[in-house]
């Protein structure tokens, strides 16, 4: 057994996902829970490089692990689990196989201990998940998995990129803590940022998320943008910058939340700021932060796939997730609506709930650091937080008017799923000893003194009482409209650039074709007239005597060269 | 049902009022305290949660004209 555990851990899975689909349902099912097991089970292989390749005088580190992976590792598994059984209804395979590839791939990356393996699956990651948009079924679906594909690829191109110059630079292409003082190093750091979906390059994930399937969009709320936050954790902990992007990443999707009429993509808009929080922690850098973001990151996974959760039995049921089209699910989907309040209140950060327990190692890390202004925008997007997923969410789905769905509660599978999900939320925010024992760094730490509980829960009673009479003066409007993204830039503003260039190229490429068809037509003339006309006398024809003259040419060529 | 949804309404309103003045009790009571110093001013977590909320507000009033669009926006060329 000894040797099994050091696969890497993730790649069981990958491997699993080409052959489950071919396998019945049910079965399949099954198979995909014994895959994520076996695969869990490289985590205990402990700390240490467990599995190089040799490549080009350079090692591939396959399996590198340790303090910063495991919490990841640990994260990712339950997650992959937990989706298996909300998609346990789902009989196309197609699906399954992406998902399971996906989590695996994401699982894999966290355990590359070098560049170039991290290229590798950061790029598979991308493939696979694209599938699971293309799942959507839909024509702005299909759309927006193109457009995602793109952005996905780019940045794993601008990680090799990277990856391609720091090797030039320092000789190594390990994965390790980089600044940035070169370009290979920015070039890896815009990488990562487009993944994290940084301000202005963020749009991919409100615009692709929102379209795949019930169950994709869950799939896709866990890995990809959090890998990207576990890859700041280790290239670029205590990088200043950061700190910045951060906060404006947590404040800016606030209005576009509101504004936002898809119940997912309002999430999506939220998954967004709550990345800023994690993007500030690893800015700070001190072990405090590090743990803290680590800590936000595992408790959003959990809270925000609930969300999702919740959302998704709300659209399988009812075929839409738009505020406009919903209302008064309470009475038709109370159990989900139970697991959807349990996330609203885990991640608007009530004291007992898992967001509490995350937001308060970093508040604390911001504190040691003395960054107020920094602290002020994260206290104002964690209002904005309650507004947007603590109320808005729930109140749009399952409150307001009647919508008049007559539907009945999600599938038991999905239930499950939620309350597993549901227990984990109120099991780190009530036990939050446990959960602390698993971050990177050894920590003493008390999240619950009665000063702050009384802080926390004065912001949030009186944050969302204003926000209650919002609701009540009806300022909250669900209207069916587009929400403008930083996509219009190569959804509107590019093309509008860049279609009069296209078209004016393909207006010369046609006067350049219609010439060279002009001049064959012209030549395939003179060859028929010299056919017809014969240069000098019966003997040789036309033809014949222009290819004699070109023999003669290449021969008298050879010989001067052959000459000289 | 809307008369449900209402009562509900009126409930949690009167709940949210109850425990706001609780928590405003016990400030006076405990010894609250923040993460930063600014934060021990009195009542400073519950006039920041409602000045938020008002800041958002007027953010959507001026924000709402320059972002939203139709629903078919980009549906011609999506």
């Amino acid at each position: 057994m000894t040797t099994l555990n050091i696969l890497p851990p993730g790649l069981v899975m990958v491997l699993a996902a080409f052959a489950i689909v071919f396998i019945p349902h049910h079965l399949r099912q099954v198979l995909m829970i014994f895959a994520i097991l076996l695969s869990a089970f490289s985590l205990t292989a402990g700390a240490g490089v467990h599995l190089t390749i040799p490549l080009m005088g350079q090692d591939l580190i396959l399996h590198h692990a340790d303090h910063l992976t495991l919490p990841f590792g640990i994260i990712f598994h339950i997650a992959a689990l937990i989706n298996v059984i909300y998609g346990w209804h789902e009989r196309r395979g197609m699906e399954h196989s992406a998902g399971l590839a996906y989590a695996g791939a994401a699982i894999a990356a966290v355990h590359a201990g070098d560049l170039i393996s991290l290229f590798i699956w950061w790029e598979m990651t991308a493939i696979t998940s694209v599938f699971l948009v293309l799942a959507g079924g839909s024509h702005r679906a299909r759309a927006a998995s193109m457009r995602y594909l793109l952005v996905q690829v780019a940045s794993g191109v601008m990680l090799l990129a990277g990856a391609a110059f720091y090797w030039r630079q320092s000789g190594s292409w390990a994965f390790e803590q980089m600044q940035l003082t070169s370009i290979g190093t920015w070039l890896i750091f815009l990488s990562f940022g487009i993944k994290a979906a940084f301000p202005l390059v963020n749009a991919w994930l409100q615009d692709a998320y929102p379209e795949a399937t019930a169950i994709g969009t869950v799939i896709l709320s866990v890995f990809t943008t959090k890998l990207a936050i576990y890859a700041f954790a280790r290239g670029f902990a205590g990088v200043e910058l950061l700190i910045w992007i951060g906060a404006v990443m947590a404040v800016f999707p606030i209005i576009f939340a509101l504004l936002e009429d898809d119940l997912r993509r309002v999430l999506s808009y939220s998954l967004n700021s709550q990345l800023g929080f994690m993007v500030v922690a690893i800015g700070i850098g001190s072990e405090l932060a590090i743990n803290g973001a680590v800590a936000h990151a595992a408790a959003s996974i959990i809270y925000k796939a609930l969300l999702f959760m919740a959302m998704g039995a709300v659209l399988y049921r009812t075929t839409s997730v738009k505020a406009s089209d919903l209302g008064g699910l309470y009475k038709s989907m109370p159990l989900t609506m139970v697991f959807c309040i349990i996330g609203a209140l885990s991640i608007s950060a009530f004291p007992l709930f898992s967001g509490y327990v995350a937001k308060s190692l970093i508040s604390s890390a911001l504190s040691y650091q003395g960054l107020t202004a920094v602290y002020m925008a994260l206290l104002f997007a964690s209002v904005a937080t309650l507004l947007h997923s603590g109320i808005k969410v729930p109140y749009f789905a399952f409150f307001n008017r009647d919508a008049g769905h007559k539907v009945k509660d999600a599938p038991i599978n999905m239930l499950i799923a939620m309350a597993v999900a549901a227990v984990l939320c109120i099991g780190i925010g009530v036990f939050p000893q446990y959960y602390l024992q698993l971050l990177p760094y050894p920590i003493d730490y008390q999240p619950y003194d009665s000063g702050h509980v009384i802080g926390q829960l004065q912001l949030l009673v009186f944050g969302g009482g204003a926000g209650a009479l919002m609701l009540w003066f009806g300022a909250y409007r669900g209207a069916a409209q587009t929400v403008l993204n930083s996509d219009i830039l190569y959804r509107r503003l590019a093309p509008m650039v860049i279609l009069p260039f296209i078209r004016l190229g393909i207006t010369i490429c046609q006067g350049v074709m219609r010439g060279v068809v002009s001049l064959g037509v012209a030549v395939v003339r003179l060859s028929q007239g010299y056919s017809s006309h014969p240069l000098s006398g019966p003997v040789i024809p036309g033809p014949a005597s222009v290819v004699q003259v070109g023999l003669l040419v290449l021969i008298l060529a050879v010989v001067y060269i052959a000459l000289a | 049902m809307k008369k449900n949804l209402q009562q509900m309404g009126k409930y949690i309103m009167g709940l949210i009022i109850v425990i706001g003045a609780g928590l405003i009790l016990i400030e006076f009571i405990f010894n609250r305290h923040g993460y930063f110093a600014l934060e021990d001013m009195p009542l400073f977590p519950a006039v920041f949660g409602v000045l938020s909320v008002a800041v958002v507000i007027i953010g959507v009033i001026v924000i709402n004209r320059i972002i939203l669009r139709r629903g078919d926006y980009y549906d011609d060329n999506a």
